[in-house]
C-alpha cells in the first residue's frame, strides 16, 4: 500500500485520515494485528514519533485497541465501524455536494444526479 | 539518554561569521532537520558538535559535557566528504569500525553493505562516488550511538538508495537518541523529521516541530524553505 | 587504544615503503654487480648501476620524509581527520601513534640501509675484504674510548633514536602551527619549522656555553670528547644530552597537543 503525503497538511493528520480510511474500507480487517510502530513508520517513510502519535489518536477514537504484550489490533466492535462508515460517508457527501453546488446545481438536480449515478447513466 | 545544549554559539573565520549567537536545545527522541542553503553554517555547527572546530565564543554540551573523547564514544558522524582510508575494502573498514567503536554492530553493517550491493572486497578507491557515500553511511548507521550527526547524507545518491537510507534512519532510530540531518534537499526527507531548524547566515531563523509548522503555515517545510530563502 | 591506532598506522606507512625497500635491495644488488666490472670495459653498465642506486636511495629518503609529513597532515588536519579525529581517542594517543609509527619506520629504514650496504658488498665480492677492515675500525674506536664502550654505544643508539623522535615531532609541531594560518599553510609550516629550528639551536648553544663555563670542554665532537675524558665525565655529558633531548621531545609534543586540542580548525 502506498502512502502519499500532501503539502501543507500536518503529516500526523494525514496518517490519521489514511489509517481511518484503511480501517473503514476493510484494508485492515476487524481484529487484525497491526505492525509495530517502527515498521509502520518505515513503510510510510515517516518519523516513528509521528506514527506513534497518529496511532494514539485512532486508539483514542476507538478504532484500534492495544494489548500490552501482544500489540495493537483493529477494533472488532461493529458499532464503532458502523459509526465510522457513517461519519466518512457524511464527510465525502458534504464535499461532493459542496462541489456540485459550486457549479450551480440545486438540491433537486443533485439528488436526481446521484440516483442516476447509481444506475450508471451519467457516463457514456 | 541524549541531550544537546547549545548556547550563544558563535564561530568566525576571520571576516566571515559562520555562526552568530546560536542557542538551541535538543532533547532525546527526535530526528532534527538542520536546514539551510550552502554557507548558512550547517556544517560548521556539526563540526563543532564533533570537536573538529573550536568555537569562537559560546558553549556546546552533549549529555552535559563539552565535545571530547567521552562524547566521541557516543556520537556517530557522517562527514560531508570521504574521510576513510580509501585503500581499504568494505570488510577492512568494518573491522576498523569494530576496533574503535564499542557500539558498532558489525553484522548489521555487513547486512546493509550487502543490501546495497556493495562489493565487500573492492577497495574504496575503485568505488563510484555514490557507492563511497553509501558505504560510509552503512558504517555510521550500524553504530548504536546516542547522537547521529549526518552532514548531507543524501546528496549524491539515487532515489532508491535515498529511500533505503531514510528507512535505515527510521529503523535505527532509538527513543533515547537524537538524529541531526543537515541538508538543503528538504522535500526528500521532510516526512521523517520531528523538528526543523532553519539556519540563515549563521543564525537560527526558524525552529519548531515540523507538523506544527505545516499546520500553522499551511505549507510543506520545503515550500516554506523556498520562501524564507528566496534569492 | 594506542595499540589499535598503531595496528592501522604502521601498515599505512608500510604499504608505501615496502615496495621501495624492494627496489632498494634490487638496486643494491645491481650496484654490487656493476662494481665488479668497474675497472674493466663495461664502464657504462657500472655507471648506470651507480645512478640507479643513487636515484632509489634518494627516493627512499625523500619518500620517508614525505610520508611522515603527509600521514600527519592528512589524518590530523586533512580529509582523513574527519574520521580520525572523531575516534574516541585522546590527543596524547593520537600524537604518540603518529610519532611512534614514523620512528619505527625510520628505524627500519636505517636497518634497510645496512642491508643495502651488505648486499652491495656481497654482490661486488668485496665483503670479505671490507669486513676485517670494519672490525679493525671498531677495535680502534674501542681502544680510543675505552672498555666502557658497550654502555656508550647503547647510549648513543638511544640518543639517536631520541633525536629522531625529536626531529619527527619538530616536523609535526611545524605542520600544526602552520595549519593555524588562514592561507598558505604549507609556507607557514615551513616558516614555523625554521623558527623552531632556530629556537632549538639557541637552547643547544646555551648548554654549550654552560659546558664551557664549567670547564667541561667542547662536546660538539663526541668521539673526541669521549676519548679524552674520564668515563664518569662522559656519563654526565650523556645525562645532559638525554635530558635536553627529552625536554625537546616533550616541548614539541605539547606544542602539537595544545594546538590540536585548543585550536583545531578543520577547514
Amino acid at each position: 500500500m502506498d502512502w502519499n503525503f500532501k503539502n501543507g497538511i500536518p503529516i500526523y493528520t494525514q496518517i490519521v485520515d489514511e489509517l481511518t480510511m484503511r480501517i473503514a474500507s476493510g484494508a485492515y480487517a476487524p481484529g487484525e494485528k497491526l505492525d509495530s510502530v517502527r515498521d509502520m513508520a518505515m513503510d510510510a517513510g515517516v518519523n516513528p514519533n509521528t506514527m506513534q502519535r497518529a496511532l494514539s489518536e485512532i486508539e483514542r477514537r476507538g478504532l484500534v485497541y492495544s494489548e500490552r504484550t501482544s500489540g495493537r489490533f483493529v477494533t472488532r466492535d461493529e458499532n464503532v465501524l458502523k459509526e465510522l462508515h457513517k461519519e466518512l460517508a457524511g464527510r465525502y457527501l458534504d464535499e461532493f455536494v459542496e462541489k456540485l453546488q459550486k457549479i450551480g446545481m440545486d438540491e433537486k438536480e443533485i439528488s436526481d444526479f446521484i440516483k442516476e449515478a447509481g444506475n450508471g447513466k451519467n457516463r457514456d | 539518554m541524549a541531550r544537546i545544549e547549545i548556547s550563544e554559539l558563535s564561530k568566525d573565520f576571520g571576516s566571515i561569521m559562520a555562526l552568530d549567537g546560536v542557542t538551541l536545545s535538543l532533547d532525546k527522541g527526535c530526528i532534527v532537520g538542520l536546514l539551510g542553503p550552502n554557507g548558512s553554517g550547517k556544517t560548521t555547527l556539526i563540526k563543532i558538535l564533533n570537536g573538529l572546530l573550536v568555537p569562537t565564543s559560546g558553549t556546546v554540551e552533549i549529555n552535559g559535557i563539552e565535545p571530547g573523547v567521552e562524547t566521541k564514544k557516543k556520537v556517530a558522524y557522517l562527514p560531508d566528504r570521504n574521510a576513510l582510508p580509501d585503500y581499504m575494502t568494505s570488510d577492512q573498514l568494518v573491522e576498523l569500525y569494530s576496533d574503535f567503536f564499542y557500539d558498532f554492530d558489525a553484522a548489521k553493517a555487513e547486512a546493509m553493505i550487502d543490501d546495497l550491493g556493495i562489493d565487500r572486497n573492492q577497495v574504496m578507491q575503485k568505488m563510484s562516488k555514490g557507492t563511497k557515500e553509501k558505504l560510509q553511511l552503512c558504517l555510521v548507521m550500524a553504530r548504536q550511538a546516542d547522537v547521529y550527526l549526518l552532514d548531507e547524507p543524501i546528496g549524491g545518491v539515487d532515489p532508491a538508495t535515498r529511500d533505503y537510507i531514510l528507512k535505515t534512519i527510521i529503523s535505527n532510530y532509538n527513543e533515547d537518541g537524537i538524529v541531526i540531518i543537515s541538508t538543503h534537499l528538504i522535500s526528500d526527507i521532510e516526512s521523517v523529521l520531528d523538528n526543523v531548524i532553519f539556519l540563515k547566515e549563521g543564525r537560527v531563523v526558524l525552529e519548531g516541530a515540523a507538523d506544527d509548522i505545516r499546520e500553522k503555515e499551511g505549507k510543506s517545510i520545503d515550500e516554506l524553505f523556498r520562501e524564507v530563502f528566496r534569492c | 587504544m594506542l595499540g589499535k591506532l598503531l595496528k592501522y598506522e604502521i601498515p599505512a606507512i608500510g604499504r608505501k615503503l615496502l615496495p621501495l625497500y624492494g627496489a632498494w635491495a634490487a638496486a643494491s644488488i645491481f650496484l654490487g654487480i656493476g662494481l665488479r666490472g668497474f675497472d674493466s670495459e663495461s664502464d657504462l653498465f657500472s655507471v648506470l648501476t651507480i645512478l640507479l642506486y643513487v636515484a632509489v636511495t634518494v627516493a627512499v629518503i625523500v619518500m620517508s620524509v614525505i610520508l611522515i609529513v603527509q600521514r600527519y597532515r592528512n589524518s590530523m588536519l586533512g580529509d582523513e581527520a574527519y574520521f580520525n579525529m572523531v575516534l574516541p581517542v585522546s590527543m596524547n594517543e593520537h600524537i604518540a601513534n603518529k610519532g611512534l609509527s614514523a620512528l619505527i619506520w625510520m628505524t627500519v629504514s636505517t636497518l634497510a640501509s645496512l642491508v643495502s650496504i651488505f648486499l652491495i658488498l656481497l654482490c661486488s665480492g668485496s665483503l670479505f675484504d671490507v669486513f676485517p677492515e670494519f672490525i679493525k675500525g671498531i677495535r680502534e674506536i674501542i681502544a680510543e674510548v675505552g672498555a666502557h664502550w658497550i654502555i656508550v654505544l647503547i647510549e648513543l643508539i638511544l640518543l639517536s633514536i631520541l633525536s629522531s623522535a625529536k626531529s619527527i615531532l619538530a616536523i609535526y609541531a611545524a605542520i600544526t602551527i602552520g595549519h593555524q594560518a588562514k592561507d598558505h599553510k604549507t609556507l607557514a609550516s615551513i616558516g614555523a619549522y625554521i623558527a623552531l629550528g632556530m629556537a632549538e639551536s639557541t637552547v643547544g648553544n646555551i648548554f654549550m656555553r654552560l659546558g664551557w663555563m664549567f670547564n667541561f670542554g667542547r662536546f660538539d665532537n663526541l668521539i673526541e670528547f669521549l676519548s679524552t675524558h674520564e668515563f664518569m665525565t662522559s656519563q654526565i655529558l650523556m645525562l645532559v644530552l638525554f635530558l635536553v633531548s627529552i625536554g625537546l621531545v616533550a616541548a614539541y609534543f605539547f606544542i602539537c597537543k595544545y594546538f590540536l586540542e585548543k585550536k583545531l580548525n578543520l577547514a
